[in-house]
């Protein structure tokens, strides 16, 4: 059974053209402005266990949208290499489907898990939330000597792809050497594109409907226009910025 | 049968224009109509039609306007002729409601004679006869009284006519070919009366032609020569057949007036070659040609009948498909920049249709204009031709009317003039054939069993279709009836003219003379009641957590103390969302009532009969007046649009609302809305996945999509603040409107629906 949050169809900006998102239970991190916090841990009371089968049924009824957009079946979080176990089934058989596989990542992943997933996986949107080992152990608990790992593995095996992308947090990375480091490391790694993602205050509600208190009070969501700036600066570097 | 005359009796949302004349000499017109009418008792119909029409043409033509390019434009009175509720009304009619409210605005002294004119076309109104003969007093009213389950009424929308012919032949021609028919056959009414209708057409063509010229007296040169144009294609056009766009134009646009047309078909395909000839042959500019179209659109839009004006391009069967073309791009221009509500512009497709033309498309739609409507011809053509039973040549020919109603051009009837409300009906079959809404009964003696009765779903259903067929029994025969009605006193000379195959055999559409005469059955409230339908098999026949009795309690309560039976109804699967469940209830339900619907039409001997699930405004107004249901859905809340989910209902994302609109099958409709709400931001910021979206859609058996396009929070800030928004334009269910000229009820609904941001 993989453990399930939420399904949701016509996702549109995770991954190209049209896809569905299955958001799996269950991350390592403890990011104080996650948008998902039902998603942390295993269960909560929300969450449906379902089979692999009931999954690809639900995900097959928009293959045709997929077919004629470039879409296809995006598993994300939580962080979904939690149940590599789990979900390779899932992803062997949406492949026999002809479906095309993309995975959000952390990055915080034991390596088990990017080999046992890398031949089964079209896309990672894969995060880099900062280039400071020592800030963003202490905001997310992540290692970045993991994600930096986990990146060169799937970068090695194919770097097209990999779409980097960067959470843009207020208060957390918002200083010119993460960008300058990380679009660097883009470069080096021949990753081509990468997105940059505006902090949102959108899960604010879940908050509340969870009785929890949000963490990361104080910041405004980001619009485009503040990150203009590193738009442009990633261009220099010659890469393919998505806002 | 006693019913209020007085009735609204059409949706009127957009505001008509007062009349031209003065307000004495409109009660003369109507007083000089209403002694016609007396003084031909006796007669021929077809000699009193010509007489009556003669009362009100050319008089009622306004003067021509400063702008318009090409002449033509009506005033209705109260009282008068026509062919449809949207415009005046239909045969020799009367407005009662209008007349009272004319009434009013006289001097005081000269009331008095309106009375005897109500009085007269109490007994004469062709409307009022249907009424009183076919309505009851607990199943069937007239339009539109929505105590009723049912209602009908005599009307003869969606004519489209065989233009082709008239621009083909030209007035002169079409004459030549009645006093061909007349020699070998000298006394039939419908060609004597046909030859004075073409006389009249002329003596129309001459009034306009002496306005124009009259008022080039005093016009400076520019207007002058738009006058002298106009004026010269009046003189040809009164004989000859068309040689110029301009010509053509005019000759289509008054025939149209006279025939009370308010529907006008496939304009790309008539009109094209003159465009095209034109524009090669230099004697047109293609900003002539734009001005001219715009105008087109003007007159159209000023004819104000809320519902109509579809003006159709694109797709199968065009005869003259390059030159439509050229037709086709300069018409989506002006439909994206003049932002009417009215012609509502629709565009039928294949899967030929050009990458150009759908990103011309999406883009006037992406600016909110919610035109063109979107029609897919691989859908359509072969399920016209199976529904209607007709060949593919002639299905290629079909035209959605109104708000969305098919015919075929030239060559049938479609009026919807029954209405059924599915829902009310069911929550009638649940309260043992009582009316919660008002406590009366409306069974109809259709015997019902007690719900603890009930051992299966099967049975409960087969108990709410056994008075579905009640319903339905009376709907075909309302509908015949009603055709019936209205050729024992009009011909609608005009339009039989121009209808196949009415001068070959010598008779006017309704006599015999319409080549597939079909009709429509407009169904409301369908998911609410399938919803419903699935909630009770889920919740009292496989889950078995309620009884019946302890559902229709909860419902008969409108769930006032019982919130959470209220909520384990919303809970259960709702059709929109791509689910098995509830949508296989919806298609069943679906099938029944249609299937149902078009075989008492061939029985009765029609080319068809076919529900639409089309949709004015009636699913608000109707739903105010319809008991809670076990889908969850409050007591007087409206109920669902057209063929869509419930407003909220579907919550499963675009992909799985046109997964489930794309189940029905379509040969089984002769139309189906189906409306679908975006952002600007996700429609125009993302085309490639809207694209993808609606051709996925489309290969998949989708026959049709119309589109709005607003901002979150736009319809909330424009109910609080109207003045802010003057051209937000949505689409209700098979018309456009403005959205503040929406009453509140309307309005309601339409944010109900979901929106894809």
């Amino acid at each position: 059974m993989i453990k399930v949050s939420n399904i949701e169809r016509f996702a549109i900006n995770d991954g190209p053209g049209i896809r569905t998102v299955v958001f799996l239970q269950s991350c390592p991190l403890n990011c104080p402005w996650c948008a998902n916090p039902e998603t942390r841990p295993l269960r909560s009371d929300k969450t449906k266990d379902m089979t692999v089968e009931r999954i690809l049924e639900i995900v097959l009824r928009d293959k045709d949208y997929y077919d004629n957009s470039g879409g296809g079946l995006t598993l994300s979080g939580g962080e979904a290499t939690m149940q590599t176990r789990e979900i390779y089934p899932l992803l062997e058989k949406a492949r026999k489907e002809g479906l095309t596989v993309a995975i959000e990542t952390c990055g915080e992943a034991s390596e088990y898990s990017i080999r046992t997933l890398l031949p089964l996986v079209d896309i990672w949107l894969f995060d880099l939330k900062h280039t400071d080992a020592a800030v963003l152990k202490q905001y997310t608990g992540a290692n970045l000597d993991v994600v930096l790992r986990n990146l060169k593995l799937v970068t090695e095996y194919n770097a097209s792809a990999v779409v980097l992308r960067m959470p843009c947090i207020p208060g957390f990375n918002m200083d010119d050497k993460r960008f300058e480091d990380s679009f660097r490391l883009a470069v080096e790694l021949g990753v081509k594109r990468v997105d940059l993602l505006p902090y949102h205050t959108l899960a604010l509600s879940k908050y509340k409907e969870m009785g929890l208190d949000y963490p990361y009070q104080g910041y405004q969501a980001l619009g485009k226009s503040d990150l203009e700036k590193y738009r442009m600066m990633g261009l220099s570097y010659g890469l393919d910025i998505k806002l | 049968m006693v019913f209020n005359v007085e009735t609204q009796q059409n949706v009127e949302v957009s505001k008509k224009f007062p009349c031209e004349k003065p307000l004495i000499e409109q009660l003369e017109i109507m007083e000089r109509y209403t002694s016609t009418h007396h003084s031909y008792c006796g007669k021929s119909k077809e000699e009193r039609e010509m007489a009556c029409l003669r009362v009100l043409y050319p008089v009622l033509f306004r003067k021509i306007q400063s702008g318009d390019l090409f002449a033509g434009r009506l005033d209705f009175l109260p009282i008068g002729f026509g062919t449809v509720t949207s415009l005046g009304g239909v045969g020799h009619y009367c407005v009662f409601r209008k007349l009272r409210q004319f009434q009013e605005t006289l001097p005081q002294e000269e009331r008095f004679r309106v009375d005897k004119l109500y009085d007269y076309w109490l007994d004469n109104d062709l409307k009022t006869i249907y009424n009183k003969e076919v309505l009851n007093s607990d199943t069937l009213g007239m339009f539109i009284d929505t105590d009723y389950p049912m209602i009908a009424t005599a009307r003869l929308s969606g004519m489209m006519l065989d233009f082709p012919k008239l621009l083909d032949n030209g007035i002169g021609g079409l004459r030549r070919l009645i006093e061909g028919k007349l020699s070998g056959n000298g006394d039939n009414e419908f060609y004597k009366a046909g030859l004075e209708c073409l006389d009249l057409f002329v003596d129309c063509a001459e009034a306009l032609r002496n306005d124009a010229q009259n008022q080039m007296k005093d016009s400076g040169e520019e207007d002058r020569s738009r006058l002298q144009r106009i004026s010269s294609s009046l003189e040809v056009i009164k004989e000859q057949p068309p040689h110029s766009f301009h010509e053509a134009l005019q000759l289509f646009w008054l025939y149209s007036l006279l025939a009370g047309v308010i529907n006008y078909g496939r304009l790309d395909d008539f009109l094209g070659p003159y465009l095209a000839a034109d524009l090669q042959e230099g004697r047109l500019t293609e900003e002539e040609a734009y001005d001219l179209i715009h105008c087109l659109w003007t007159m159209i839009e000023n004819r104000r009948t809320t519902v109509n004006g579809r003006v159709i391009v694109g797709g199968k069967g065009r005869k003259h498909p390059r030159e439509a073309d050229i037709f086709l791009h300069l018409a989506m221009k002006v439909c994206k920049n003049c932002r009417y509500v009215e012609p509502q512009f629709t565009l039928r497709f294949d899967k030929d249709t050009s990458e150009q033309i759908w990103d011309e498309a999406l883009d006037a739609i992406g600016s909110g204009a919610t035109y063109p409507t979107l029609y897919n011809d691989d859908v359509e053509v072969p399920a016209v031709s199976w529904g209607m039973r007709l060949d593919r040549e002639a299905a290629e020919q079909y035209v959605p009317f109104g708000c969305t109603e098919f015919v075929i051009q030239g060559q049938s009837t479609g009026t919807p003039n029954i209405c059924i409300n599915l829902l009310k009906i069911l929550t009638i079959y649940m309260n043992s054939g009582v009316d919660p809404f008002d406590g009366k009964r409306k069974d109809g003696g259709v015997p019902i069993l007690p719900l603890e009765e009930y051992k299966t779903f099967e049975q409960f259903f087969d108990g709410y279709k056994q008075l579905l067929d009640y319903y339905l029994d009376m709907a075909v025969k309302a509908q015949y009836r009603s055709y019936e009605v209205m050729n024992e006193s009009v011909s609608f000379l005009f339009t039989s003219l121009l209808m196949n195959d009415c001068i070959e055999r010598g008779k006017a559409v309704l006599d015999g003379g319409i080549r597939y005469l079909g009709g429509t059955n407009e169904t409301y409230g369908n998911i609410n009641a399938s919803d419903s339908l699935w909630a009770i098999k889920d919740l009292v026949f496989e889950r078995k957590k309620y009884t019946l009795r302890q559902l229709e309690d909860a419902v008969l309560a409108n769930f006032e103390g019982y919130e959470d039976i209220r909520q384990d109804c919303l809970d259960c699967d709702k059709y929109g969302n791509d689910l098995d469940t509830a949508d296989n209830m919806a298609n069943e339900l679906y099938e029944y009532v249609a299937k149902g619907v078009r075989d008492r039409g061939i029985e009765i001997g029609m080319q068809y009969f076919l529900i639409v699930i089309s949709n004015n405004q009636l699913n608000s107004d109707w739903g105010n007046k319809t008991a809670a249901s076990p889908d969850g859905r409050l007591s007087a809340m409206y109920m669902n649009p057209a063929n869509n989910p419930q407003g909220g209902a579907n919550k499963s994302g675009p992909t799985a609302m046109l997964n489930s609109l794309a189940r029905f099958d379509a040969r089984y409709h002769a139309g189906s809305v189906q409306n679908i709400k975006f952002s600007p931001r996700m429609f125009n910021e993302n085309r490639d996945i809207i694209k993808a979206l609606f051709r996925t859609y489309f290969d998949r058996g989708g026959s049709h999509l119309m589109v709005t396009i607003v901002d979150r929070g736009q319809l909330e800030d424009a109910m609080v603040h109207p003045e802010k928004y003057p051209d937000l334009i949505v689409r209700v269910a098979g018309f456009s409107a403005v959205f503040v000229n929406l009453p509140r009820n309307i309005q309601e609904e339409l944010l109900s629906r979901v929106l894809y941001d």
